[in-house]
């Protein structure tokens, strides 16, 4: 059986929890047994906490990481965000013993330290690399009549060492394919959500950055949006209900891969409690199970 | 004698192939320097075109041959052979603007709030743009792949 240590993070069960129930039901299916990173904290945020302190970021992250080494497995997130973080920690750690020593120093006040026994990989690279998109059609049982967009999120593109920017989307593309679902291409995939800009300039974010991909994803006919990235998911959300304080209005459904993947092994939407979405996610669930045909 | 050739030096090298438009190399730029998040004060700007769908990035190349040196009349631009760093010195910058203007790339800015002339400085080697960017669409190389790499996907596809 496939075993990690599951890095939920913050966003995830604190904001949008559907998406962590959907994980652990899925998960359950495949075979793929997640343990419950006990007593983490922030991985911490990929960016401004870097550059806030970054003795402080590595030295959070590499307890995060030593709980994953003392449970002797390797760590896998559902967010996006969370594996650059713990992903990049981990190099530097592995590779640069003087920032190890630095922060062994920090977590010996703590009685621990940190070895580099383990890996990091997001759950699209342990869905489709440990578990197999064979397996995993196996239990596709209700087929997604839908149309979507995919996107994929900016922290799903890091690659050690300058690799194949494409690979973990890929990934998820393919996997997300198996759901039944016919994926649009929109053109602007690889743009940014905006997440990060919003931090510096919000008009920015919303009109140059999110706005751009909503138009195209309407125009192409989309029903919805599968992402990972929570920080992402938000921003769709949230972002479009701030649109409307500019007089633009959009309502497209955001959509986890892996609450996809449940909907699409049958489990009911009420189960997987999508209603903390900000947006007509239930509402799509709802149209999908009443045998609402969204393809035209 | 230079202890690094300049086919050798690094500099920073972008590839619009990878970058996803998120803007965190202005970020880290802006918090490095100044300790605020704020794209106005970053050193580079990223691009975007939404109706070509083409990302560009305007950074200092740390030229060979730099026209904002060459134009500063107060000598206040000066280029380190040894690292090929372009940098400004704000204690001898008048606020002329002249760089501003001569730089083909437009690299140099003025800072109203300091009334000095400001430009990349390489993070004195550890450039945190490059640091930050989670795609590595900009990311620190030699000089001789840069311009191989610029030869190849502007000057021949121009040409």
């Amino acid at each position: 059986m496939v075993k990690y240590a599951s890095f939920l993070g913050c966003q995830i069960p604190m904001r949008i929890p559907s998406i962590e129930i959907a994980s652990k039901k899925v998960f359950e299916k495949i075979g793929l047994e997640a343990v419950d990173l006990q007593g983490y904290s922030c991985c911490p945020e990929p960016v401004i906490s870097r550059l806030l302190d970054k003795t402080a970021w590595l030295a959070t992250s590499a307890r995060n990481l030593v709980l994953a080494e003392e449970l002797g497995l390797d760590l896998m997130t559902l967010c996006n965000g969370c594996y650059e973080t713990l992903l990049e920690a981990n190099e530097i750690l592995k590779h640069e013993p003087e920032e190890r020593q630095r922060v062994n120093d920090i977590l010996k006040t703590y009685g621990r330290e940190y070895k580099g026994l383990v890996n990091v990989k997001h759950a699209v690279e342990v869905l489709y690399e440990d578990v197999g998109p064979e397996k995993i059609k196996e239990h596709v049982i209700k087929p997604m009549k839908i149309r979507v967009a995919m996107h994929y999120g900016c922290h799903l593109y890091r690659e050690p060492n300058g690799g194949d920017i494409t690979r973990k989307p890929n990934m998820m593309k393919e996997l997300t394919g198996l759901t039944g679902v016919e994926i649009v291409d929109y053109g602007l995939e690889r743009l940014c959500c905006g997440y990060p800009s919003m931090q510096a300039d919000e008009e920015f974010s919303l009109k140059q950055r999110l706005l751009p991909k909503l138009k195209n994803i309407k125009e192409a006919g989309a029903d919805a949006v599968v992402l990972t990235c929570p920080a992402c998911t938000i921003q769709f959300e949230i972002g479009q209900i701030l649109l409307r304080e500019h007089g633009i209005h959009y309502n497209i459904p955001c959509i986890n891969l892996m609450e996809l993947l449940a909907l699409s092994f049958g489990i009911p939407s009420k189960d997987l409690h999508l209603e903390f979405h900000r947006g007509p996610t239930s509402q799509l669930a709802e149209k999908i199970e009443g045998g609402y045909k969204c393809l035209k | 004698m230079l202890k690094t050739s300049k086919a050798q030096q690094k500099v920073l090298l972008y590839d619009p192939k990878r970058c996803t438009g998120c803007r965190y190399c202005e970020i880290a730029c802006a918090f490095y320097h100044f300790k605020v998040i704020d794209f106005e004060k970053a050193h580079l700007h990223i691009e975007f075109d939404e109706r070509k769908v083409e990302f560009e990035a305007i950074y200092c190349q740390h030229c060979d041959e730099p026209v904002c040196v060459a134009a500063c009349p107060n000598d206040a631009i000066t280029k380190d052979e040894e690292t090929g760093w372009v940098k400004i010195n704000p204690s001898i910058c008048i606020g002329c603007k002249t760089c501003t203007i001569v730089c083909p790339l437009s690299v140099p800015w003025f800072n109203e709030a300091f009334h000095v002339s400001m430009k990349c400085d390489f993070c004195d080697g550890d450039p945190q743009c490059a640091k930050f960017c989670s795609p590595q669409a900009i990311r620190v190389a030699t000089r001789e792949e840069a311009w191989e790499f610029n030869k190849k996907n502007y000057l021949e596809v121009l040409t």
